[in-house]
């Protein structure tokens, strides 16, 4: 078993991870949804998940920013997701076993 | 939407299926925190816990650096809620859906929330998908591979090494940039997307760790509201 400090330090962790997961919804019904909130959130489900894949890019080398851009070609091509994410994988397994 | 949102168990069913390749590539990054932890001075048992119970990768990474005697509590809720605090915007941004069914299964669907079960869940309901709980049978699954892969990490941590060479550090960032992608079906989508990116990368070294990503969803989500409202 952890000791007591290590599972209250968990608990805590778990505590304040639930309370970011619960509380979007919870903003939400109080505010009233009109045309310009409903473009607002599809417009930032679109942007959370840009900013995730910007954010990964920017963080990490040519190797990474070469197998999303391929994913995005692959995407555009086939409106795939799952080929899209297999064959970035393998652009990038490539990349680290030539280059 | 035009029908009343519901939550079953064939909805469920579902979402784990949509579900299935992503849960594999979950294994991974599990593998790595079950790794990491023992290198950061967790014993096997509290980092399992840590996985069970906190279930957000990026966060329990953090944390990795605070882990220490004594813990620092404070320090340890403000990093975890900070890096998390994105989740507040995946669930507002699929609120209409969620606050359609009753408080305990959006409380459900919600505690197994992650960014790539949500990415699912956003491209399901442009699918024409209208059950809630497609986005809790893609936790679950993604829970279930986060909890297989931690285990694997602290008693064959050595296998970490070869992630890389099967390319599956990339499949995340390939799988958003793809729901990214299958999301523009306008001219008026691309402009969240530009703003999101540009203010994501402009941001990241000037806010803390991940809070570069809510300035990216607030800006995306007033550009959409505003250049819609021009036309």
């Amino acid at each position: 078993m952890p000791s007591a400090e290590a599972a209250l330090a968990i608990g805590v962790m778990g505590f304040v991870t639930l309370l970011a997961r619960v509380a979007g919804p919870i903003i939400m019904r109080v505010i009233p949804i009109t045309g310009a909130v409903e473009r607002f959130l599809e417009g930032m489900a679109l942007a959370v998940l840009t900013a995730i894949a910007a954010t990964y890019v920017a963080q990490h080398g040519l190797r990474e920013a070469a197998a999303v851009a391929l994913a995005a070609a692959i995407m555009i091509a086939t409106r795939s997701a799952v080929l899209a994410m297999l064959l970035a994988m393998a652009g990038a397994a490539a990349w680290s076993a030539l280059l | 939407m035009a029908t009343q949102p519901t939550f079953t168990f064939a909805g469920a069913q579902r979402g784990a299926r949509r579900s299935v390749p992503l849960s594999l590539f979950a294994v991974p990054f599990g593998i790595a925190f079950g790794a990491a932890a023992l290198e950061g001075g967790m014993t096997p048992v509290e980092a399992m816990m840590t996985s069970m119970v906190v279930f957000a990768g990026a966060s329990q990474f953090a944390a990795l650096d605070l882990w220490g005697d004594p813990l620092p509590y404070l320090s340890l809720a403000i990093v975890v809620f900070t890096v998390n605090a994105r989740l507040i915007m995946l669930g507002a941004a699929i609120a209409p859906w969620l606050n359609a069914v009753s408080p305990a299964q959006r409380f459900t669907a919600l505690a197994f929330m992650t960014d790539a079960n949500f990415a699912d869940s956003v491209d399901a309901r442009r699918e024409g998908e209208n059950d809630v709980a497609v986005l809790l049978g893609g936790g679950l699954l993604l829970y279930t591979s986060w909890i297989f892969g931690t285990a694997v990490g602290i008693f064959a941590g050595a296998v970490v090494e070869a992630i890389d060479t099967f390319g599956v550090d990339v499949v995340m960032g390939a799988f958003f940039t793809a729901v990214v992608i299958g999301g523009v079906r306008s001219r008026l989508a691309v402009v969240p997307v530009v703003v999101g990116a540009v203010v994501a990368v402009g941001t990241m070294g000037l806010l803390p760790s991940g809070w570069n990503i809510i300035a990216a969803a607030l800006a995306g989500g007033a550009s959409m509201a505003v250049a819609g409202a021009k036309r």
